[in-house]
């Protein structure tokens, strides 16, 4: 049984009884979790960014970092493990995206991560089952593949089972 | 309505049993927040104080920093990182306890302190180079990794209060953590991060950037520029998810940097983008691998 923790950009995927796949404080970010109900395999990204195409350098060597190149990288990920299900029959679960307290709305980081990933995820024929996105609330997420339960913590908020 | 159930007072004279800089250290502070050196004032600096060039030297060469060779002079190590980095080196290294410790009452890891500050530093440098020459990129730098010392005195006073202070902010639609502190403490961060600098007797443009950074349209003209600098940075670093705990994201932000920092939104995101990946490669020599609470 291991436990895997991704930093920002990171992407990583388990398949062994017992194992956990964790992410810490996402902000603006957004967690991404895949999961192949066929060989129980969890995959997950931690995005940051909606566009990989102005930095190009930074999506090689990071490619979770950004919603367009985390979804295709993360799926390769899962299937190198052993996921066998087709695309459409994956559970995609979305948390994350808050935004900060702006009355203006300067910064829409976290709203626009959620949609670019929805974007790519569609040019996947994919879509998400669930998602607890948005507000200001920084969130961290826990998988585990004994029940392939999505559980969201946040600090002064009941965890929330996504 | 204000429920104030510790003293302030208490809470702010506490910082006097904070142990003190070095004077290295200080001197340091002194020569960066005049904000006309050289970057050989820096060198000098470190160099005329053994535990400061000791520390530099460890950290630099540590396996962490990944550098292929071995750095045997404070000069060379700033011409390997550049001047800004050798000053967070140096202070983080010498402020010792206060930049590691662990933050009980905003729930936060050992660490967390640190890597926040950090990411707040590299941040206002790099915003530092978008403000018309008003804001020096090595004031800025070290403003940055001090301007939440406050919360290493404040935190030990939080730790019974904190659901308190957590379900304050969330209860009023008007105030943010920063209004939720003051209710029940009576003070907040950033007056005892102040209050911190002055018994460390630091030079007024670092505590400006200090004593303003959730507040900037309350400072003075002078160290304006500074503060919304420092809170946009503070900003960027709760949205890329390098917090302090719970208080990530519950401040209210200032849109009117846009006075103070000329850069539009995808020129932000390029920015923080830049700045996580400076704050990966020097974060762990200074603070270590990321550590966990058992959960």
């Amino acid at each position: 049984m291991s436990v895997v923790t991704l930093g920002i950009g990171e992407y990583g995927a388990v398949n062994q009884k017992g194992d956990i796949i964790k992410t810490h404080a996402l902000g603006s970010c957004v967690a991404i979790i895949i999961l192949d109900p066929a060989t129980r395999t969890v995959g997950m990204a931690h995005v940051a960014l909606p566009e990989s195409k102005v930095h190009p350098a930074r999506a090689e060597k990071l490619p979770g970092y950004f919603a367009d190149t985390a979804v295709p990288v993360l799926v390769e990920k899962m299937k190198e493990l052993g996921a066998t299900g087709s695309l459409q029959k994956m559970i995609v679960k979305l948390t994350g995206g808050a935004n900060v307290m702006d009355k203006n709305n300067t910064f829409n980081i976290g709203k626009r991560n959620v949609l670019a990933l929805k974007k790519e995820l569609w040019r996947h024929r994919m879509g998400a089952r669930a998602e607890d996105v948005g507000g200001t609330l920084s969130r961290t997420v826990t998988v585990n593949t004994e029940d392939g339960k999505v559980v969201v913590t946040s600090p002064g908020r009941e965890p929330v089972n996504v | 309505m204000a429920e104030i159930i510790v003293s302030a007072e208490e809470i702010l004279e506490s910082v006097k049993t904070v142990p003190a800089l070095s004077p290295g250290a200080s001197h340091l502070l002194d020569v960066i927040g005049s904000g006309v050196y050289e970057v050989p004032d820096i060198v000098r600096v470190i160099e005329t104080d053994s535990a400061l060039t000791a520390n530099v030297l460890k950290v630099v060469n540590s396996a962490a920093m990944g550098l292929r060779r071995e750095i045997t002079s404070v000069h060379q190590a700033v011409a390997f990182l550049g001047d800004t980095k050798i000053i967070g080196i140096a202070l983080t290294s010498s402020g010792g306890e206060t930049f590691n410790s662990e933050l009980k009452g905003y729930a936060g890891n050992r660490g967390d302190l640190g890597r926040h500050c950090l990411w707040v530093a590299i941040a206002a440098r790099e915003l530092a180079r978008h403000t018309h020459g008003r804001v020096d990129k090595g004031v800025a730098f070290t403003a940055g990794l001090l301007h939440d010392i406050g919360k290493a005195v404040i935190s030990d006073f939080m730790v019974d209060l904190a659901p308190r202070i957590v379900a304050r902010a969330s209860d009023d639609a008007f105030g943010d953590h920063l209004e939720a502190e003051r209710q029940i403490m009576g003070t907040d961060h950033c007056e005892v991060g102040c209050r911190l600098a002055r018994h460390w007797k630091m030079p007024e443009a670092l505590i400006g950037g200090i004593e303003y950074h959730h507040r900037p349209s309350e400072a003075p003209e002078e160290y304006k520029s500074m503060a919304y600098v420092i809170h946009l940075a503070d900003t960027l670093a709760m949205m890329q998810g390098t917090g302090t705990g719970l208080d990530d994201l519950q401040y209210d932000m200032d849109s009117d940097y846009t006075e103070y920092v000329q850069l539009d939104s995808p020129g932000l995101e390029g920015l923080a983008l830049d700045v996580q990946f400076d704050f990966m490669a020097t974060a762990e020599a200074l603070f270590g691998e990321e550590q966990e609470t058992e959960e």
